[in-house]
């Protein structure tokens, strides 16, 4: 197999799609989605087969073993977010069905290229070859004012990041001397103050696209006027993306100079952590709530990040993990009540258990899983990176971000509280979902529970695949 | 056995034979006047055996050991026979056989019920006194000075639908309790500087000069204190008159003949040690005498009969001590033998006029001597035995006092007895010129009292001349030389007061208003502040056992849990049924693990692991020792009880039960977890439930969150369940938190590829990560275990959880705290224990205080228990924080006992909730009457957690006392001990309130428990006496494993 058989791939599904949309007619174009999601389930599984190659393209584009990591999860991810738009989704099933499924397998695309770029300019083409089209899709509904608005917005903070990372690329290119990352970082040394200004500025960008603090303002608000399904894998695929470029920019063959990052990150670590639980309290809607909570995820892995270490790395992969579905399962729950309430507020939630108690038991999980409770995936993916920052000696960062976890379950909490202690509307009856989202919504819950009690062999991968970074 | 010792035990044994009968029994107890012959037959058959003890002389003594320790029992109990101890046994066999009599007569109007429940009380009050005279040792003796206090206020509050007789019961014992503050702490230093409570012992090192220890007056004096509320001494003297609301013959048995004695006997039986110091001696003389002639003072202007001869008692008391601070205990107690007599012939006559016109007023009185010949003779006999006129037994005893008080050169003191002398005469004779011989009023109609009633009276009244004829002829046995000017000084004096008497009373001549007036300002003084109701080493892990006992108490419950989920759905009796049995075999094996234990190899026993995350040393380890074993015994107890308790959750039930029995299994895993990382998930799945628990199943008070809270709380509803639950669940977690930084520290530290508790106990961490870990590790389970000011979650959430989650909140989960500190934080980091100890008591002192004064301050019901809660917490930690190996059995005991008293406190207030949907305390009244099984209890389990003895209460707070006195921060004590006594106040408090008094208009038809709800109530009140009566059934196995905890930390 080629290094690029994923990629390959993908476009073959791409021009599927295109093709399709063409064709076809009509205001029913569910069968698009269909196509798109069994293109991506084609390429899940081929992924499981892919076995690391040598670097292809004179070093520019590797496939390692964090590479292929990354890319399961992209495509896990993609998977699980299609799968959900199919049925009653409009934006996914409608007319421009061909339209938003290529916006998103070209983001995919730019994805699946980032986890293997090292090679500066490779890196910043995947990367806006990623953004791009969540731009386009963030303001999809394009007869919402909101979704405009929020589109314009993402699109300027995003621009000017990309314009800051692509300025910051120059002025490493211009100390280094080339675009090669495996030479940027054997050039790398701290007393060198035009590489390490150049590496900040990129930085600033990856801080944009995985919404650490304070480059998330863009968050909340796209999240909330774009549709959920696409805002569930927003909230996962770009930033498990951008982590992956992050270790590949500034772990990768430093050795010992990653000691440099560790005060910036542990700073950065502390103060995302600090303000994206406290902004997800007063929060009424749900995937505001559920932004600036993961906002606060992002905070702790970079506590992982911080760590600067091969097990901190390996933990930022499991939280990832743990992330991806805890985080995708929860917004598709909040999809499933929306669509039979027409309400994306937590009180919509009210009387959930006595309503669809399969449906609030699968919520429950997954918020138990984004605040760290033992026995379901996000406990031991907190633990790990705890654990990691512990043995690189940051105790207080540590006791911070353990400490928050209480407030971060607090309104985890109040969203328990009202599915399962208040009590429904008389009038309200069981929700009925669609079948696809119902398998979507069961498939997070089974990887959430199924790590909880066994996360060995994801934590053992991940442990594999960070080693050689180091 | 020898007859000198097992006589005097059969003494003993009778009435406590006649009392358990009485009280087990129901039906024997409920027909009343049969159930009054068993305890009167018990008390004639130990008065003759005790006159046979007596008249042979018996002189023995005998100890058994009771607390077991390290190295010979801390206490002991047993008996000790003396002449001391034979006269006494005769007097209080006497006098509580007439009084029975008695009181047949005298209470036959009564309900059968009621009736039996008096002759209950009465039994045990006289196995309690007897207990106390054969004491041979200030413990024991101190054990059942509790116990008669708790007879004289069940007996006061007998009739307790009268506010005023409710009122009395708990006046009298928190006044007396305030005395016994300082004769515990007494006890405690004196034990603490001589290493034993017993009297031969001390009195063997006073004679060898060997009790020089400084300090010794204060302790004596804090002795003293002891005697001063028993006797009612100046000036704790103000229950006494209260306690008259009791009915009569209890009020000659109690309050005048051998209870209030009893301080006067302990300062006797205890003289040697008195004798060393002088100046506590003088003391005692001075407020006797100040007392006898207050008292007296009072007397003069009572209109109540018996608060005249409650008045004259006080003042009789005052002889006494004066007399035993004079030096002339033998005079004291002579006096207390005959005055034993003749006050009780004097309130079985008062008893007599009282039964026959039905009112206490004596000038409602007036000519009785007319209509009841009898008791009028009978009266003047008593009467001019109390003036002291010769040849009747009080004349020798009060002259023989007179005497010793002037052979010590105590001039004031004489001269202030010398003028009661005559205020006795004035004051007796005032109520018999008024009571007997003054013009009848037209409207009563009295008569005789019945022969059960005059048999009794004319038994004392010949007694009473007899024995003045004994003493007249003996001379006293020459035993004091009194001047020859005393004899006719004091008749002289006693003729002065009567001859007041009838001029005032009887000729008319002298008009008793303008004394009054002249002396106004004393009496307004008197009534102003005394006569109103005051305001009241380890070895390795033994080989495993064939079954994993521990992992099958542990997930027993949860397959419970997983059954109900998925195979009970909406058949709730199938749900309770599997619940039932779940908990069952869980408690079924921690009994018999807690049997099989060898305490002889000690360690952590039924020991398993297995691998589970093998390359991070996860595994899956358990083992018990001591504590564990106790802790998993309480959680079988607690969960057993609750089950049943929440047997009407129809809500919901299903859900209900699976999550409960799922957090048992939480609770069972911490304690017999030893890997700290599993037990820190299963430390997580015994706090995650709870929320639920109480969101969904708890009930709304009248909280109401201020600050943060509130905000947090605007779109939620603020003040509910909901924010109860919210705040438990945050505040717990966040603790967890520092758990969990806390564990990952030692394991990153001690570089080991492993959480097991053996291997980090193994370690030697630096003491500085010593001293920050076990910081986090104290905050962190020390959140659970309600430390101040982390506590604030506790009481909210233990007054809105539902009953079964109370108990076990309260009763189990906050030891997971506790023990947490001790087993993870003491145990692995000693020198960080033992640098911090300081903030650790300090904090648990304010915690027993604190939540003390926060408990009185309630009005929610379940408030005053879950604020009582954060004060017994404190007594555990400070226990802990002594360091001492008395201190920490201390601890690890409390938690035990406080686990079954509160669980039992929740129980009880979970069914008063159910029956009247009210928290609310004043708006509930009078429950006693309808649900008299739940009144019991509730008084049982206030009685432990006030530390009363033979209850495990007691015990561990005892052992606490011991501990703190002898670690590095004595000052302690104090606090720990006002805390006991401001739990005194609102337990009663409570109870009174609630089910005492007039029946509350609020409610109609509550009812008693039923069925199941007994299962719980009975359970736990047996385990709490069983406890208390033989702690070493606790102590041997806690003390296998704090011996070795103790040697980490105090080895350098």
């Amino acid at each position: 197999m080629s290094a690029f058989t994923l990629e390959l791939g993908l476009g073959a599904v791409m021009v599927l799609v295109f093709g399709g949309s063409l064709t076809s007619r009509g205001a029913d174009r569910r069968w698009i989605a269909w196509l798109a999601t069994a293109g991506i389930l084609t390429l899940g599984i081929v992924s499981a087969l892919v076995k690391p190659t040598p670097p292809a393209l004179s070093g520019m584009f590797v496939l390692d073993g964090l590479a292929i990591f990354a890319k399961r999860l992209f495509l896990a991810a993609t998977f699980i977010g299609l799968l959900a738009g199919i049925g009653a989704d409009a934006v996914a099933c409608g007319r421009r069905a061909g339209e938003y499924h290529l916006l998103i397998l070209s983001s995919l695309l730019g994805m699946l290229v980032l986890a293997s770029a090292r090679d500066l300019i490779l890196l910043f083409v995947a990367f806006e070859l990623m953004s791009i089209p969540l731009y386009v899709l963030a303001g999809f509904l394009k007869g919402q004012d909101e979704a405009v608005e929020a589109a314009l917005k993402f699109f300027l903070v995003g621009s000017v990041s990309s314009a800051v990372m692509a300025y910051g690329l120059s002025f490493v290119y211009g100390a280094a001397r080339t675009t090669d990352l495996a030479r940027v970082a054997q050039a790398f040394a701290p007393g060198q103050p035009l590489l390490l200004l150049g590496l900040l500025a990129v930085f600033a960008g990856f801080a944009f696209k995985i919404a650490a603090f304070p480059f998330h303002m863009w968050v909340p608000d796209t999240y909330e006027a774009a549709s959920t399904p696409f805002v569930a894998w927003l909230s996962v695929a770009p930033k498990a993306a951008g982590f992956v470029a992050l270790f590949r920019v500034y772990f990768e063959g430093m050795g010992d100079r990653v000691a440099t990052w560790v005060p910036i990150a542990a700073g950065l670590a502390a103060i995302t952590i600090v303000a994206g639980n406290l902004m997800a309290l007063p929060q009424q809607n749900a995937k505001r709530l559920l932004a600036y909570s993961g906002i606060a995820h992002i905070g702790y892995m970079l506590v992982g990040f911080a760590a600067a270490s091969a097990s901190g790395t390996a933990m930022v992969l499991f939280y990832l993990v743990a992330y991806v579905f805890g985080n995708m399962g929860a917004f598709l729950v909040v999809e499933a009540v929306a669509r039979s309430e027409r309400s994306e507020a937590t009180a919509a939630l009210r009387g959930l258990a006595q309503r669809s108690p399969l449906l609030a038991l699968a919520m429950l999980l997954f918020l138990l899983s984004l605040g760290g409770i033992p026995f379901v995936a996000g406990f031991w993916a907190k633990l790990y990176v705890f654990w990691a920052a512990a043995a690189a000696g940051l105790y207080w960062l540590v006791l911070l971000g353990a400490v928050l976890t209480v407030v971060a379950l607090f309104y985890y909490l109040i969203v328990a509280k009202r599915m399962y202690i208040e009590a429904p509307d008389a009038s309200a009856g069981r929700i009925r979902l669609p079948g696809t989202l119902a398998l979507a919504v069961i498939l997070c819950a089974l990887v959430v529970v199924g790590l909880g009690l066994y996360p060995k062999p994801i934590v053992m991968a991940a442990l594999r695949v960070a080693a050689p970074l180091f | 056995m020898a007859p000198s010792v097992w006589l005097p035990l059969l003494v003993l044994g009778l009435p406590f034979v006649a009392f358990v009968l009485l009280a087990v029994v129901a039906p024997l107890r409920r027909v009343g006047p049969r159930a009054g012959l068993v305890s009167i037959g018990a008390i004639a058959l130990a008065f003759g055996v005790a006159l046979t003890v007596w008249i042979e002389g018996f002189v023995s003594e005998t100890t058994w050991a009771w607390i077991p320790a390290d190295g010979g029992p801390i206490a002991t109990v047993g008996l000790l026979v003396d002449p001391l101890s034979n006269a006494m046994l005769v007097l209080v066999t006497l006098v509580s056989l007439l009084v029975q009599i008695y009181s047949l007569a005298y209470l036959a109007d009564e309900r059968p019920a009621s009736l039996g429940r008096y002759y209950t009380y009465q039994s045990l009050f006289a196995f309690s006194m007897l207990g106390l005279v054969l004491a041979p040792g200030f413990l024991q003796m101190f054990v059942f000075w509790e116990l008669v206090g708790l007879c004289s206020y069940l007996l006061i509050g007998y009739w307790y639908e009268r506010p005023a007789a409710a009122r009395a019961a708990v006046k009298a014992f928190w006044i007396t309790k305030l005395g016994d503050v300082g004769f515990i702490i007494g006890i405690v230093l004196l034990w603490s500087a001589t290493g034993t409570f017993e009297f031969t012992d001390l009195f063997e090192k006073a004679q060898e000069h060997a009790l020089a220890i400084p300090g010794l007056p204060t302790i004596m004096f804090l002795i003293y204190l002891g005697a001063v509320g028993k006797s009612a001494q100046f000036p704790l003297h103000v229950w006494l008159p209260d306690a008259m609301e009791g009915p009569t013959p209890v009020s000659a048995l109690i309050h005048a003949a051998t209870m209030v004695t009893a301080g006067v006997f302990m300062v006797t039986r205890t003289e040697p040690l008195f004798a060393l110091v002088p100046e506590v001696l003088s003391l005692i003389a001075w407020v006797g005498a100040f007392t006898a002639l207050l008292a007296a003072t009072m007397a003069c202007v009572e209109a109540d009969i018996k608060r005249v001869l409650a008045y004259s008692t006080i003042s009789q008391l005052g002889y006494m001590m004066a007399a035993a601070g004079a030096g002339a205990a033998f005079a004291g107690f002579l006096h207390l033998l005959t005055h034993g007599l003749f006050k009780a012939l004097l309130f079985l006559a008062a008893g007599a006029v009282i039964h026959a016109v039905g009112t206490n007023d004596i000038f409602r009185m007036g000519g009785l001597f007319r209509a009841m010949p009898q008791t009028g003779v009978v009266f003047i006999v008593g009467t001019l035995a109390l003036a002291g006129v010769p040849p009747l037994a009080g004349f020798y005893s009060k002259e023989a006092v007179l005497g010793g008080v002037w052979e010590a050169h105590l001039t004031g003191p004489f001269l202030m007895l010398a003028l009661t002398v005559l205020l006795t005469a004035f004051y007796m004779f005032r109520v018999v010129f008024i009571a007997f011989f003054a013009r009848a009023h037209a409207a009563a109609h009295p008569h005789e009292a019945p022969w059960l009633m005059r048999g009794p009276l004319w038994v004392l009244a010949a007694l009473t001349v007899l024995v003045g004829v004994r003493l007249a002829l003996g001379g006293a046995d020459g035993h004091e030389e009194t001047p020859a000017w005393l004899a006719p000084l004091s008749v002289g004096l006693a003729l002065v007061g009567f001859a007041l008497a009838w001029a005032m009373y009887q000729r008319r001549a002298i008009d008793p208003a303008r004394i009054a007036a002249a002396l106004a300002p004393i009496d307004y003084l008197a009534r102003r502040h005394c006569v109103r109701p005051a305001a009241p080493h380890r070895r390795g892990p033994a080989v495993a056992v064939t079954l994993p006992f521990l992992s099958l108490i542990t997930w027993s419950p949860f397959v419970g849990a997983l059954l109900i989920m998925f195979t009970a759905r909406r058949r709730p009796r199938a749900v309770r049924l599997i619940a039932t049995v779940t908990t069952g075999i869980s408690a079924a094996l921690s009994v018999w693990i807690y049997a099989a234990y060898d305490q002889d190899t000690a360690g952590f026993q039924f020991y398993e692991k297995f691998p589970l995350v093998p390359p991070l040393g996860i595994s899956y380890e358990m083992g018990a020792d001591g504590i564990s074993l106790l802790m998993v015994l309480l959680t079988s107890i607690i969960i057993g009880a609750g089950v049943f308790a929440s047997w009407t959750v129809t809500v919901r039930n299903q859900e209900f039960y699976a999550l409960l029995l799922a957090l048992v299994t939480g609770v069972y895993g911490v304690f017999v977890s030893l890997d700290l990382f599993v037990l820190f998930l299963f430390y997580e799945l015994a706090v995650l439930p709870m929320y639920l628990l109480i969101g969904i199943w708890g009930s709304t008070g009248e909280v109401r969150p201020r600050g943060i809270f509130a905000w947090a709380f605007r779109e939620t509803g603020v003040g509910t369940k909901e924010y109860a639950a919210m705040k438990l669940t945050l505040y717990l977690l966040f603790g967890s938190a520092f758990i969990l930084v806390g564990i990952l520290s030692l394991y990153v530290n001690a570089g080991a590829a492993s959480f097991s508790f053996l291997d980090f106990e193994a370690t030697a961490f630096p003491r500085p990560l010593q001293r920050w870990v076990f910081l986090a590790f104290y905050v962190g389970f020390g959140i659970l275990a309600g430390i101040w000011p982390l506590h604030t979650w506790s009481p909210d959430g233990h007054a809105s959880a539902p009953t079964a989650v109370s108990m076990l909140h309260a009763g189990v989960l906050m030891k997971l705290g506790a023990y947490g500190v001790v087993r993870v934080g003491m145990g692995l980091l000693p020198e960080g224990a033992a640098d911090l100890a300081w903030l650790v008591g300090t904090v648990a002192c304010i915690n027993i205080v604190y939540g003390a004064l926060s408990s009185m301050a309630q009005t929610d019901l379940k408030y005053v228990i879950a604020y009582s809660s954060v004060s017994h917490m404190g007594i555990v930690m400070l226990g802990a924080a002594t360091l001492t190996g008395v201190g920490l059995n201390g601890s690890v005991f409390q938690m035990f006992a406080h686990g079954v008293m509160t669980g039992l406190f929740f129980a009880l207030v979970g069914l008063v909730y159910e029956k009247t949907h009210s928290r609310e305390i004043g708006k509930m009244g009078g429950f006693g009457k309808t649900m008299p099984g739940i009144a019991a209890a509730f008084t049982i389990g206030g009685l432990s957690s006030l530390g009363l003895p033979a209850t495990a209460g007691f015990v561990a707070e005892l052992l606490t006392f011991l501990g703190a006195w002898r670690s590095a921060h004595r000052w302690w004590l104090f606090p720990a001990v006002a805390g006991t006594f401001l739990t005194a106040v609102y337990v009663l408090r409570v109870a009174k309130q609630i089910f005492w008094g007039p029946p509350s208009s609020h409610f109609h038809d509550v009812q008693d428990a039923r069925g199941p709800e007994w299962v719980a109530l009975v359970a736990l009140v047996f385990v709490l006496v069983l406890f208390g009566m033989v702690p070493g059934l606790a102590i041997a196995p806690i003390d296998t494993a704090t011996v070795p905890l103790l040697a980490r930390i105090t080895s350098p």
